[in-house]
C-alpha cells in the first residue's frame, strides 16, 4: 500500500520522515560493512528482480492472482540491513518514475515497507529458522512483513485524520490478512525453490522454534490488537485520549502562526490533536512490541 | 496486477533527454523547486489553482503535456477509494482534496522526471545529503529493470508455451531461477565494472 502525496498530515509526515532518514542511514552504514564491494551490483540487481517479479502471476482461487511484494524475500537472501536499503531504493524509484506512492510521503512508505516490513520479515526468519523449519520461517517472514506494512499504513492514514468507516475498515483488514497469507505462501514457495536451484543464497538462521513461535504469536497479536484499536477508535476515541493527556492546550500554541488556513480547509480543526494522539498510539504500539521482543529474547536465552 | 513492464514505463528516459530551457536548468534547482511545489500542494488549500502550471511548463519545455497528465492519473484509483469514503461520510471538501492533492503532486513529480535525467536527479539528491548507497542502488535498479523484466516476460511466455501456466509451483520456480540468474548477473557486472576501472554514479 503506497501512500500518495497529500494524504498525511504534516506531523505524521515529519516524524516518519525523520525516523526513515535515520533508519536508512544506519542501514546503509551497516550494509556497507556487511557486504563486500560487489554490494551495489548485488543490491541493485535484487531491486530490479523485485520489479521484474511483479510480472509473474501467482494464481490463487477463482481466477484471482497475486504477485511477490519482496520485502521478506530480500531480508532472507541479502540480510536485513541491505534489504532495507534495496527496498528504500525500490520505493524511491516507484515514487519518482511510476507515480506509485508520493515523494513527500516517501518517508512514511519507507518506514512501513522498507523498515518495519523488512525488519519484521528478517526477525521472523531468524526467530523461526532452524533445521527443518525454513519453509515455515519463510512463510512467517512473508506474512508478517506484509501485515506490518499494511497495518502501519492504515494507522498512519487514520492518524492523519482520514475517515475510514467501520465496514471499510473490516474489509481492509480482511484484504490485508489475505494479502499477508499470499505473500507468506509466495515467499515460502520461492525460498524453497531457491534452495533447490542454488543452495547458499538464503541467509543463515538459527532459531529455537517452539519458544520463538509462542513469542511471535504473542507479539503479532499485540501488534494487531493495538493497530486495530488505533485505527477503529479514530476519529472520536482519540479526542478523548488527547484531552486526557493534555495535547489540546499544546495544539493552539503550535498552530497559531505557521499555517493559519491549513487546518480548517484540510482537516477540519483539530488535526494536530488527532495526529498527536494517533502518533502517541503508534509509539505505544512500538514500545509494547519492543518490550515483548526484549522479554522474548531474555526468555529464550534463559 | 501483473502488467508487462516495458516501453511506456521508460518514456521518462526519452523525454528527459530533450534540450529545452527547462532541461538545461541545474538539476538541484529543479529538485528544490519540485519539493517546494509538493510542499505547497500538501499544505495550502488553494494550491489546486496551480494545477495547470506544471502542464504549461511542460508545454513551454516542448514536453507532451497530455502524456504527463495521463501518467499522473496513475494515483487516481487509490485516491478515489479514500475520496469516496470521505464523500460517503459527508465530507465533500475533504473528498475533493483527497483527489486533487495526489494528482497535482504527481503532475509536479512527472514534470521533474520528464525534464531531468534520473542520474542528474540522483546527483542532485546526493548534493542535498541523501544516502549515497541508496542512490547508487536506485541508479542500478533503473539500469537493469528493463533487462530483468524482459527475462521475466520470456520465462512467462516459455512456461505458457510448455502448458505449465497458472500454477503456484511453476511461478515459484520461475522466480527462483530468475533470482539466481540475477545474482550471477550481478557478480558478472561487478567483474566487468572492475575491469573497466569502476563505474556507477559520479
Amino acid at each position: 500500500m503506497h501512500i500518495p502525496d497529500g494524504y498525511l498530515s504534516p506531523p505524521v509526515m515529519g516524524v516518519l520522515g525523520a525516523a526513515s532518514l535515520a533508519g536508512v542511514a544506519a542501514a546503509a552504514r551497516k550494509a556497507s560493512q556487511a557486504l563486500d564491494e560487489s554490494r551495489v551490483p548485488l543490491m541493485g540487481m535484487a531491486g530490479a528482480f523485485v520489479f521484474a517479479a511483479q510480472m509473474i502471476n501467482f494464481p490463487v482461487a477463482a481466477g484471482a492472482s497475486g504477485h511477490l511484494l519482496g520485502g521478506a524475500l530480500l531480508a532472507i537472501t541479502l540480510g536485513t540491513a541491505p534489504a532495507v536499503v534495496v527496498m528504500t531504493a525500490i520505493l524511491a524509484i516507484q515514487a519518482l518514475l511510476f507515480q506509485d506512492g508520493g515523494v513527500l510521503a516517501l518517508g512514511a512508505n519507507v518506514f512501513n515497507m522498507a523498515m518495519a516490513g523488512v525488519a519484521a520479515g528478517g526477525w521472523a526468519w531468524q526467530a523461526f529458522g532452524g533445521p527443518g523449519r525454513r519453509r515455515l520461517a519463510a512463510f512467517a517472514a512473508g506474512s508478517l512483513s506484509a501485515l506490518a506494512a499494511a497495518c502501519l499504513a492504515l494507522a498512519e492514514l487514520a492518524a492523519s485524520g482520514i475517515r475510514i468507516p467501520g465496514a471499510a475498515l473490516g474489509l481492509a483488514l480482511g484484504i490485508f490478512a489475505l494479502t499477508a497469507l499470499l505473500e507468506g505462501a509466495i515467499t515460502a514457495a520461492v525460498a524453497a525453490a531457491l534452495e533447490s536451484v542454488q543452495p547458499g543464497l538464503l541467509g543463515r538462521t538459527h532459531g529455537s522454534p517452539r519458544r520463538a513461535l509462542s513469542g511471535l504469536l504473542l507479539a503479532s497479536l499485540l501488534l494487531a490488537a493495538a493497530g486495530f484499536l488505533i485505527a477503529s477508535s479514530l476519529p472520536d476515541g482519540l479526542e478523548h485520549l488527547a484531552e486526557a493527556i493534555g495535547i489540546t492546550g499544546l495544539e493552539r500554541a503550535v498552530l497559531a502562526a505557521p499555517m493559519p488556513d491549513y487546518e480548517a480547509k484540510w482537516l477540519g480543526g483539530d488535526w494536530l490533536q488527532k495526529a498527536g494522539a494517533g502518533l502517541l498510539g503508534l509509539i505505544v504500539t512500538a514500545a509494547v512490541c519492543w518490550a515483548a521482543g526484549r522479554w522474548i529474547s531474555r526468555w529464550r536465552s534463559a | 496486477m501483473a502488467e508487462r513492464i516495458g516501453g511506456r514505463h521508460f518514456a521518462f528516459d526519452e523525454w528527459s533527454r530533450g534540450g529545452s530551457w527547462l532541461h538545461r536548468l541545474d538539476a538541484r534547482w529543479k529538485l528544490a523547486a519540485a519539493l517546494a511545489a509538493l510542499l505547497l500542494t500538501a499544505l495550502r488549500g488553494e494550491a489546486w489553482m496551480a494545477a495547470p502550471l506544471p502542464l504549461l511548463l511542460a508545454l513551454a519545455a516542448r514536453l507532451p503535456a497530455h502524456a504527463l497528465a495521463w501518467r499522473a492519473a496513475a494515483v487516481l484509483p487509490f485516491a478515489a477509494v479514500f475520496a469516496g469514503m470521505s464523500w460517503l461520510a459527508g465530507d465533500s471538501t475533504r473528498a475533493a482534496a483527497l483527489l486533487w492533492r495526489p494528482y497535482v503532486s504527481a503532475l509536479w513529480v512527472s514534470l521533474l522526471m520528464a525534464a531531468t535525467p534520473l542520474e542528474e536527479v540522483l546527483a542532485a539528491a546526493a548534493r542535498f545529503g541523501a544516502p549515497r548507497l541508496v542512490l547508487e542502488v536506485m541508479h542500478f535498479i533503473w539500469r537493469y529493470l528493463g533487462v530483468l523484466s524482459e527475462q521475466a516476460w520470456r520465462m512467462r511466455t516459455a512456461a505458457a508455451a510448455r502448458g505449465a501456466d497458472r500454477s503456484f509451483e511453476v511461478s515459484a520456480a520461475s522466480l527462483a531461477v530468475l533470482f539466481a540468474a540475477s545474482y550471477q548477473r550481478a557478480l558478472r557486472v561487478h567483474r566487468a565494472q572492475l575491469a573497466r576501472n569502476g563505474g556507477g554514479l559520479r
